[in-house]
């Protein structure tokens, strides 16, 4: 498996920055740019790559986090298997979501998505026999501890390398994935389907697998939230994150897994520093990215691949004077 | 006040617009809803968030029997049919109506038998957002209003349209009541956390086995 030079020089920079800068501040603002870049990361599979829009998408990270929230708070059961745990429930919603996809339509499955995750929003605040805690939320989810390590508490260093390392092997993975067979059965199936499916490309299967194995590395990251906030409140399966992970994919790019990553970081960034000006925070929110999909239709990696041919000419030239080859 | 929400609406569509030439849904809904949140913010910026009240038009109830029913809720009913009518004549009558429904079927061979398909959209848009507004007005006197009391008739208005069928005036109707009826025994039955869940659980199983809903037209 071939890895790209690019994202291990990203992941190398992220792997140094605590021993420089250990203000918890910065780093709980890069943990949850990280769970961010997951989730829609993940969501770019389905949204970008395939062209299904999968509205209940956040279900998976829900799922995941409720789960381990509720085994390890009610059951006492270590926190490593509630991620595990976490992760296989969430893929197995996600398998169970991908089954009605023969049957309907893509616009429908977008509505069905939607439908289920709102069943899912409900039955969590009605506070099942106690064991979701309602609106309030769940609390306190412990912490994971490993030997001496607290993944947690005052130093956000321990679960900065924890949520650092699932990012880093979600997109490795992501970056195989849609680079393989698999991918460019997906990128057909989303072009022209009824060519991919006279080609031999079975639409059910591939769909099937796309979604779920998008729902396995939400709800890992959802499982890791959890016990990195400590708290599981229904908000984080609502209306407002939805919509807000949503614009994330559009804004960075979809179709590219490389574009959503930034957008995560450039929106949890941006909202984190305009929270002085409250509400109109969401304003200048909104008008970025109102600007970004009325002048870039493909997100800021459209916006960047216009200058792609200055880049690609100063790397010419750049290989000529060290006389390599490309 | 009309005049605005329906000169509001064709200029949302006139922001639209070149998302709407691209052809590209999933961006045309992410800029709806971005225009969405902007507003929303904006009137929490000038109003604030407390909670408000509308007065109502009309004081005063008629007393049948048991039941009490407010002038009020009567002007609403009364309205709310009028415009049902209205549209559903609108719709099957008039030119630009037929060229709506012209442009909803096919878009590439409406623009060719002669149909101004932007103009249409503009008129689209400013009608429903003035459809909106309407009962905007008529919620917002009969309950407490904040900024972003649309969202949970968001939330109806999608249970609504599903159940009732897309594209079909008789089907959203039909609809409505359903959800309403279903809403107020249901939650006489369970508590009322439950009827959110069961209510989309329904939508599941209308889209699952009917995609097209109770009378809609077949949803692509």
């Amino acid at each position: 498996m071939k890895i790209d030079l690019r994202i291990l020089v990203f992941f190398g920079i992220l792997f140094i920055i605590p021993l420089f800068i250990e203000s918890p501040f910065i780093l709980h603002l890069l943990i949850t740019s990280f769970v961010f870049s997951v989730i829609c990361a993940s969501w770019d599979l389905t949204m970008g790559y395939l062209g299904l829009f999968n509205f209940g998408h956040l279900a998976f990270f829900g799922i995941g986090a409720y789960t381990t929230g509720i085994l390890t708070k009610f059951f006492n059961i270590s926190p490593w298997i509630g991620l595990a745990t976490g992760a296989v429930i969430a893929t197995l919603f996600g398998f169970i979501l991908s089954l009605p996809i023969s049957r309907i339509g893509a616009s429908a499955f977008s509505l069905f998505s939607l439908a289920f995750q709102e069943v899912l929003f409900y039955l969590i605040r009605s506070n099942p026999y106690g064991l979701t805690g309602g609106a309030q939320g769940l609390f306190p989810v412990p912490q994971i501890t490993l030997g001496s390590i607290e993944f947690g508490g005052y130093s956000k260093v321990p679960i900065y390398y924890l949520i650092l390392i699932f990012f880093f092997l979600t997109i490795v993975i992501l970056f195989a994935l849609v680079r393989s067979r698999f991918g460019f059965a997906i990128s057909a199936l989303k072009s022209s389907e009824n060519y991919a499916i006279s080609r031999g490309i079975d639409p059910f299967y591939y769909k099937a697998v796309a979604i779920t194995s998008s729902a396995f590395f939400t709800g890992l990251i959802g499982a890791s939230y959890a016990h990195f906030l400590g708290v599981v409140g229904p908000e984080i399966i609502g209306w407002n994150i939805t919509i807000l992970s949503c614009c994330i994919v559009m804004f960075g790019g979809p179709g590219t897994l490389f574009g959503p990553v930034a957008g995560a970081f450039l929106i949890t960034g941006m909202s984190t520093y305009l929270t002085g000006f409250e509400a109109y925070k969401y304003v200048i929110i909104a008008l970025v990215m109102l600007l970004i999909i009325l002048r870039f239709p493909s997100g800021m990696a459209g916006a960047i691949s216009i200058f792609q041919p200055y880049f690609s000419k100063v790397k010419r030239d750049l290989y000529q004077n060290f006389g390599e080859k490309k | 006040m009309l005049l605005v929400l329906f000169v509001s609406g064709m200029f949302i569509q006139k922001i639209m617009n070149p998302l709407i030439d691209r052809d590209n849904e999933l961006m045309i809904i992410l800029g709806t809803f971005a225009i969405g949140a902007l507003l929303e913010n904006a009137l929490l910026i000038f109003f604030g968030g407390r909670l408000k009240r509308i007065p109502t038009p009309l004081e005063g109830y008629v007393k049948i029997g048991e039941a009490s029913i407010s002038y009020h809720y009567i002007l609403i009913f009364a309205v709310t049919l009028s415009i049902m009518i209205a549209i559903t004549l609108f719709l099957k009558k008039t030119r630009i109506g037929m060229s709506m429904r012209a442009v909803a079927q096919n878009k590439d061979s409406a623009f060719l038998v002669g149909i101004p398909v932007k103009r249409v959209y503009m008129y689209v848009f400013g009608i429903s957002t003035l459809l909106a507004g309407i009962s905007g007005v008529f919620m917002g006197s009969t309950i407490f209003i904040t900024p972003n009391f649309g969202q949970e008739a968001l939330y109806r208005a999608f249970i609504i349209c599903v159940i009732g069928g897309l594209g079909s005036i008789p089907g959203t109707i039909l609809g409505a009541y359903l959800v309403g009826f279903l809403q107020s025994t249901l939650s006489s039955i369970f508590t009322m956390q439950f009827v959110p869940p069961i209510l989309f659980v329904l939508v599941m199983l209308i889209l699952l086995l009917r995609p097209q809903g109770l009378l809609g037209s077949r949803l692509k």
